[in-house]
């Protein structure tokens, strides 16, 4: 059996016992990170835009070494765009909690890049519950973002990029994601 | 009083019969032509009638030329005359022929032993009953007549004794139907001294029950203390014994894979003991329910003296 086919297997046999177990009434099984995400675009693109993905590759802690050190982003990546699209909520700290703190906004579409500068943005984060579980932690959270810049285009042709009304939230595990950045 | 016993050792039987067969040489009567022979089937004295019948029980008195009186199994005693008889042959195998008595003799009365077939216990009854020709042939112990192995001799008997029956009645109660439960002495499972539902006096022993040459439950001690035994046989269960067979395994592997679920899942650190409990109680629930299955499927023989059943 080769390596993919056992892990397919793997995950039927996860997948029928989480059921069995979830039919016996036995909840909390291998629940899946979910989240959501929803702001007003002006600018280049206009309009209200919203979206609620689910699962540990469309919602998380990006890593986010790459860009910055001691900097947290949760990404939502919109799973059901044909284009490619996603929103990070960058954070700059080294930990995360109930609060305030500076950050930046990050959007990509169909390849091209939207960002405010670092600390432009304040990220309010009046929910945040960590909880424990026996394989992975959750984190449970609900916030806004306000950003008075707007976002600018990485390549100049594309314009700036108003962001407004910027609501967020999840349920997503309490770990960093090896996540590809765009 | 009924008593449960471990599986028998053939030494002790060998040797009560060997003690009880060589006490029963000694109280024969030279006054009487007499001879041994073989005994008869069901270990029982038998007055042998001239048409061929015969009544099986322990004789009561013997007067050669006079009369014979016998208690048959169902307790009632029966008086022949010397005339109406053909023969005499005793539960050892000695025989006295109508035509060979001389004088009756008296004997002292013969002390039964537990676990053998030979002991008697005799003794003059008054209130003696008349022979009928329904009474011809009747045949006790689940043996079957034969009328052969007779010859000259006889052991008399002795005074009355405080029991002078041939033992209680046993009444054989299965449970449900299969193959036929049949009775036996401990010792002796060549030969079923009766078939369920039995109703026949049995002289006291040890005794246990089998179907299909296997024993049912324990062997069990039936004495003169009840006037009869209940004895409720209960067959084994196959579809409980594979249940519980089943059960048992399905409950651990079950148990334990709930227990083990938050290791394999991602589940609230808060459930994680809800989990742990929840499989070890299916676990016990799974060994227990398999254990008492198992213990439901045996085969059970259960004795229960009847102290108000009357004897027929």
């Amino acid at each position: 059996m080769t390596w993919p086919t056992r892990r397919r297997a793997g995950r039927r046999a996860r997948a029928l016992s989480c059921s069995l177990l979830l039919a016996a009434g036995l909840s909390g099984c291998d629940d899946e990170p979910e989240c959501h995400i929803s702001a007003v675009f002006m600018g280049a693109l206009q309009g209200p835009a919203a979206w609620s993905p689910t699962g540990r590759d469309h919602c998380g802690f990006a890593d986010t070494q790459a860009l910055a050190q001691d900097t947290l982003a949760m990404a939502f990546v919109n799973e059901q765009s044909d284009v490619g699209e996603s929103l990070y909520v960058m954070i700059e700290q080294s930990s995360i909690g109930p609060g305030g703190f500076a950050g930046r906004m990050i959007y990509t579409r169909a390849g091209q890049v939207w960002a405010s500068y670092p600390g432009t943005c304040t990220v309010g984060l009046p929910d945040f519950e960590y909880e424990e579980w026996s394989l992975i932690d959750f984190v449970r959270f609900e916030g806004s973002v306000i950003c008075p810049e707007p976002l600018v285009s990485t390549t100049p042709d594309n314009g700036e990029l108003t962001m407004t009304n910027i609501e967020f939230g999840g349920h997503v595990h309490a770990e960093v994601l090896v996540y590809p950045f765009p | 009083m009924a008593r449960h016993l471990t599986p028998p050792r053939p030494v002790l039987p060998v040797a009560l019969a060997t003690l009880v067969a060589l006490a029963g040489l000694g109280p024969v009567a030279p006054a009487v032509a007499a001879s041994p022979s073989s005994p008869s089937p069901a270990a029982l004295d038998e007055v042998r009638l001239p048409s061929g019948g015969f009544v099986r029980g322990q004789i009561q008195a013997l007067m050669p030329g006079q009369y014979v009186e016998i208690r048959k199994l169902d307790g009632e005693i029966q008086r022949f005359e010397w005339s109406e008889i053909q023969s005499v042959v005793k539960a050892d195998g000695t025989v006295v022929e109508r035509d060979s008595a001389a004088a009756p003799v008296a004997q002292p009365e013969p002390t039964w032993e537990p676990g053998t077939e030979s002991g008697t216990a005799g003794g003059v009854d008054p209130g003696f009953g008349e022979a009928t020709p329904s009474d011809a042939g009747q045949s006790v112990d689940g043996t079957a007549s034969t009328g052969a192995g007779a010859s000259p001799g006889f052991v008399p008997t002795g005074t009355p004794g405080p029991d002078a029956s041939v033992g209680p009645t046993i009444e054989i109660a299965v449970d449900r139907k299969g193959p036929p439960v049949s009775l036996y002495r401990l010792g002796d499972s060549t030969r079923a001294l009766c078939e369920a539902p039995c109703n026949q006096a049995i002289r006291p022993g040890y005794l246990f029950v089998a179907s299909s040459g296997k024993r049912i439950g324990k062997g069990f001690e039936i004495t003169t203390d009840a006037p009869g035994y209940r004895v409720d046989v209960k067959r084994s269960s196959p579809l409980r014994k594979w249940s519980g067979v089943a059960l048992i395994p399905v409950g651990l592997i079950v148990g334990i894979g709930i227990g083990i679920i938050p290791a394999l899942h991602n589940v609230p650190k808060s459930k994680v003991a809800g989990y742990a409990v929840g499989g070890t109680l299916i676990g016990l629930a799974g060994i227990g329910g398999g254990v008492t299955l198992l213990m439901f499927s045996r085969s059970k023989v259960e004795v229960l003296p009847q102290t108000g059943l009357a004897r027929r």
